[in-house]
């Protein structure tokens, strides 16, 4: 009686801990979104403050990392959760770190942003960078609507979409090298944009990251080196051998 | 292991927990290797080292998923406390910078292997020298922060710091010198653009390499010194790219 009292007071405070952590995690992914936007909207506009604000923001970012994770590794020690409470501790971790890279390269695209304002604009105005800019936020935004739910098959979807993104970013890429055949001049402004673009793919696969970090809450299976498609197979496999099992 | 035990279980749980400590310097070990392989198969158009580093890199990932696999079950069985549990911690996020790093090096292997396919020369000749020191530093400062992983010895951080100001600032020079090359002959525009990333992967294994040395400083002291300003609320120093 007395222990089973114990657990469940254990339990309890380790699931208003969680949710607790849930809530930062989720602070933390909504404030990287708009540091990212942000940072696209610097870019496209020109305008330079907004760009050296973006980048300046970013140790918000990183203080919040610093804040999640002391609070993991006190949850950890303090409640030592069971094994699937675990898998929850360990995937907030990873994604966090992975936000906090999110950051990092949004740091990256700001102060180029508010370098390249004082340079002339390319004749398409940037249009395909807007356009990557919006598939990667919204790759972002689904991954932790994903993760915050313990959605497997959101987070499958949203994973798959990184291939659209790499396509993309080869394009712009080829575009940007052509640009600077035609044009010499245009060379400083077209490797500036080479990192923006780099730096938004590197968005994509972070995202990717945090959803590979939800089947892993879910399901418990570490699928980072694995294809989407023998992922999902797997894990199909394995339920229907569990089912099968009983 | 800072307190007595009690019989078997403590020995089996000391064990895993030196065992965690050599897979990940194996691991290390392999990926600071990596790097050079990758650079002399980019710089020699060495098919066979390419090749090579795409196998190796399979067998990284391997060791990274069973590393982390048994990081945590330790964690769910044996619920370390105070330093045996950062132990396992700085391990676990160690092996993902050892797995990022190791991609890198992987990046620049395909590189070349792309190159030798088209029979195309690779990067032009004034990259070599600065390609094969930054994989010279970028490995060395990857050895070092790997072997202060193993040994619990926080001393090296700064050493390994000083390596990656080091490849930051060859990066740097490189580019420019990379730039003045562009504008002279633009017809070389595509290498200029691929030699541009093998650079940037090697500037970010010393980044990685950095980062390992910052989990050995959390490992030993609790102190989470990765942001240094950060908890202050200080903005961070600012970087190029």
């Amino acid at each position: 009686m007395e222990s089973a009292d114990l657990g469940q007071h254990t339990s309890r405070r380790f699931n208003e801990d969680m949710e607790r952590v849930t809530t930062r995690v989720m602070q933390m992914g909504g404030f990287v979104e708009q540091q990212l936007q942000r940072a696209v909207t610097a870019l496209i506009d020109g305008n330079s403050s907004l760009g050296e604000e973006v980048a300046r923001d970013d140790y918000k970012v990183n203080q919040m990392e610093v804040e999640i994770d002391e609070e993991c590794n006190r949850i950890i020690a303090t409640r030592q959760p069971t094994a699937s409470d675990l898998r929850v501790m360990v995937a907030i971790i990873k994604t966090i770190t992975d936000l906090e890279r999110i950051g990092d390269e949004v740091e990256k695209v700001g102060y180029i942003a508010a370098r390249l304002a004082t340079m002339e604009k390319p004749s398409d105005n940037y249009r395909e960078i807007r356009h990557l800019g919006r598939l990667v936020t919204e790759m972002v935004h689904d991954a932790l609507h994903a993760f915050a739910r313990l959605d497997a098959d959101e987070a499958f979807e949203v994973a798959r979409r990184d291939r659209k993104v790499d396509e993309e970013y080869e394009s712009i890429q080829r575009q940007n090298i052509t640009f600077m055949m035609e044009d010499p001049r245009s060379i400083r402004r077209a490797l500036e944009i080479m990192w923006v673009v780099r730096a938004l793919e590197r968005i994509g696969d972070h995202a990717k990251n945090i959803c590979e970090y939800t089947v892993y809450m879910v399901h418990g299976k570490d699928i980072r080196h694995l294809s989407l498609d023998d992922a999902e197979r797997q894990i199909r496999d394995g339920a229907r051998a569990r089912t099968g099992g009983l | 292991m800072n307190e007595p035990g009690e019989g078997h279980t403590f020995k089996a749980y000391n064990g895993a927990l030196s065992e965690l400590r050599v897979r990940a310097h194996q691991m290390g070990t392999l990926v600071a290797q990596q790097v050079e392989t990758a650079v002399r198969a980019l710089l020699e158009s060495d098919r066979e080292a390419a090749e090579l580093v795409l196998r190796r890199e399979q067998q990284i990932n391997t060791w990274q998923t069973e590393i982390e696999a048994e990081s945590f079950r330790l964690l769910a069985r044996q619920a370390p406390v105070a330093s045996d549990l950062r132990t396992v911690l700085a391990i676990s996020r160690a092996v993902t910078d050892l797995e990022r790093a190791g991609d890198e090096s992987k990046k620049i292997a395909r590189f070349a292997l792309a190159n030798s396919a088209r029979g195309a020369a690779g990067p032009s000749r004034v990259m070599h020298r600065p390609l094969r020191h930054m994989a010279e530093l970028a490995s060395e400062s990857m050895r070092v922060a790997v072997n202060a992983l193993d040994r619990g010895d926080a001393s090296v951080a700064h050493e390994v710091s000083r390596l990656d100001r080091e490849i930051d600032q060859e990066f740097e020079a490189a580019l420019r010198q990379l730039m003045t090359v562009a504008m002279e002959r633009s017809r070389f525009l595509k290498p200029v653009f691929e030699t541009v990333f093998a650079l940037k992967s090697l500037e970010r294994i010393g980044d990685h390499a950095k980062n390992v040395a910052e989990h050995v400083v959390f490992l030993v002291s609790g102190a989470d010194v990765r942001h240094a300003g950060a908890a202050r609320g200080a903005p961070a120093e600012q970087t190029q790219h």
